[in-house]
């Protein structure tokens, strides 16, 4: 079963850390969500998680392996990550894009085997690419680009999916389609998703446990209900916030500024 | 489909027919399958394997080297405008090899000089803009770019500072042509093997285009494969600037007329590439040497001739597209 294990991670970029040491455990079945201010560190955080920016202090571990001790290879079939930025400017088509994820679980000489081709059509199909499947990646808009980006890490199948703003870009359909496919790969597929969001809605709407990146270097962790709270988020966002309405309906909105 | 699985046999039977006329067609004209067979006067089998069979081979060599290495740069720096001379190499080739004529040493020297001095030029710009760590292919593309500047400003103090009567080689050499290669099989077995490197390495290239980070992620040793990506595309213009001087728009015209025609993946893209460029200038040598006959023109001029037009015609195309 998929985990994930930070112990004492210091974080941050060019030896500089963003945060205190997190100690943090996730386990599969769980969506994750991060929350805080644009240049908190939320996408360093994620970097960090998949192994493209060196830990400062602390180690990872995915399925109690230590991330900086695996081969990449290895590695992308426990963790993949949807980066906040896939533009793609090569005329590859929109199945052959997708394919790259198949690249950790390619044996021998072949680039895709037999087998890897109902990952693909799932993984274009859920994204709702089929129309799209033959066009050519570089005439696509930014949102369509994001989609063939996450159906590329869907393909990918790993057993923790980093999601780093996956909602950018995204119409209300597909984001809507996106936080559906979220919860199956968590509670049906028992992956672990771990995503930085800045809205705190989909975080509420969406995640079951939450973690919270202070502006100070501080953070919290816990099950969502604890951790959105007036006092944490405005705390969290540097502005007071409220709640308004009732149970699953409820919405999260900043207070005027005028009136704080 | 925009494309067939025809490419291949389409690209092969290409390349004979080219191989054909350069062997054939000249300031003499004849049947190159009578002089193979061993049907023809004694004056024409000397021109074909005295003169025409090696030059056939360099053009093919060279060009495909080119595009070969062409397409590997593209993708390395994720730059359109990449080819194989942008970071420097064919600058260090030639600072060295125009060192050799100044010093009036012989044509083996000369060609000597030019692959240490391009090697010598890869291995500066690997030390200064390599590096680890993710994101730098900007750092590479820079690194080469200035060097190979650097390069250009010793170039011209060589032009001025050299003997009038070795000017005329210098200029010769700086344009690039086939007429020098006596021998160029060992190209053969280079070529041969850098295209076995990029086959192996195509479906990581495929994950390299999209950039670092998410190569990194989707499961490629990112540092390693540029580092061999690299070696071999700096290797494969090396061999080509030593046979042939630096000869223009091969390397980066032909990787996009493939990218156009068969896509980008590189495991079609790459074998296309290195056929289509030895087509290419096969074809454009056999101009260069029977156009204005019996005096030549560098192959140079012609690849430009091609490549200007034909590359702003893509352009134009794409930005319609």
């Amino acid at each position: 079963m998929a985990s994930l294990q930070l112990d004492a991670l210091t974080f941050g970029r060019a030896g500089q850390a963003l945060a205190e040491p997190l100690d943090l455990r996730a386990e599969a079945g769980e969506v994750w969500a991060v929350l805080g201010e644009n240049g908190v560190g939320k996408s360093s955080l994620l970097l960090t998680l998949a192994g493209l920016l060196p830990a400062v202090a602390g180690r990872v571990c995915v399925d109690g392996v230590d991330i900086r001790r695996c081969p990449r290879k290895l590695l992308a079939r426990r963790i993949g990550l949807l980066l906040q930025q896939a533009w793609l400017d090569f005329p590859f088509t929109v199945t052959e894009a997708v394919s790259a994820g198949r690249y950790a679980h390619r044996q021998g000489w072949q680039a895709l085997g037999r087998s890897d081709t109902p990952f693909i059509q799932s993984a274009i199909q859920s994204c709702g690419l089929e129309a799209l499947a033959e066009v050519r990646v570089d005439r696509l808009s930014g949102g369509e680009q994001r989609r063939v980006a996450l159906a590329t890490l869907l393909a990918q199948d790993p057993g923790v999916l980093l999601l780093d703003e996956p909602a950018n870009h995204l119409d209300l359909r597909h984001q809507a389609r996106l936080m559906a496919q979220v919860q199956r790969l968590a509670h049906e597929s028992r992956r672990l998703v771990f995503m930085s969001v800045h809205d705190i809605n989909l975080a509420a709407r969406h995640a079951d446990r939450v973690l919270l990146l202070y502006p100070d270097g501080g953070h919290d962790a816990g099950p969502a209900s604890a951790m959105l709270s007036e006092d944490r988020l405005a705390r969290v966002f540097n502005h007071p916030v409220e709640r308004v309405g009732e149970g699953a309906r409820a919405l999260w909105v900043p207070r005027s500024a005028s009136s704080s | 489909m925009r494309y067939s699985s025809l490419w291949l046999p389409c690209l092969l039977v290409l390349n004979l027919l080219l191989f054909g006329l350069a062997l054939g067609w000249g300031s003499a004209t004849f049947d190159p399958v009578s002089v193979l067979t061993g049907h023809a006067p004694e004056w024409q089998s000397a021109i074909l394997y005295d003169l025409r069979l090696p030059r056939a081979v360099a053009a093919f060599v060279v060009g495909g080297m080119l595009a070969l290495a062409g397409v590997l740069m593209q993708v390395l720096l994720r730059n359109p405008l990449a080819e194989p001379y942008v970071l420097g190499i064919s600058g260090g080739a030639a600072v060295a090899a125009l060192g050799a004529i100044t010093l009036g040493l012989q044509a083996w020297w000369v060609s000597g000089s030019a692959f240490l001095g391009s090697l010598a030029s890869m291995l500066l710009v690997f030390l200064l803009g390599g590096g680890r760590g993710y994101g730098r292919g900007d750092r590479l593309l820079l690194t080469g770019v200035v060097i190979a500047a650097g390069w250009g400003a010793c170039i011209s103090l060589l032009l001025v500072l050299g003997p009038d009567q070795s000017l005329r080689g210098m200029l010769f050499w700086l344009m690039g042509d086939l007429s020098r290669p006596v021998a160029p099989w060992w190209g053969l077995p280079v070529l041969a093997l850098a295209l076995l490197a990029a086959w192996v390495m195509a479906p990581a290239l495929d994950l390299l285009a999209r950039g670092d980070d998410q190569a990194a992620v989707l499961g490629v040793e990112i540092h390693r494969l540029r580092a061999v990506c690299y070696i071999t595309a700096s290797f494969l213009t090396a061999c080509a600037v030593t046979l042939a001087g630096p000869i223009g728009f091969v390397g980066l015209v032909v990787p996009h007329l493939m990218r156009q025609w068969l896509g980008a993946g590189h495991r079609r893209l790459v074998p296309a590439s290195l056929l289509a460029g030895g087509a290419l200038l096969m074809l454009a040598d056999t101009f260069a040497r029977t156009l204005i006959a019996p005096r030549q023109l560098p192959v140079g001029v012609l690849t430009a001739a091609v490549g200007v037009p034909l590359f702003l015609y893509l352009l134009r195309r794409r930005g319609e597209g």
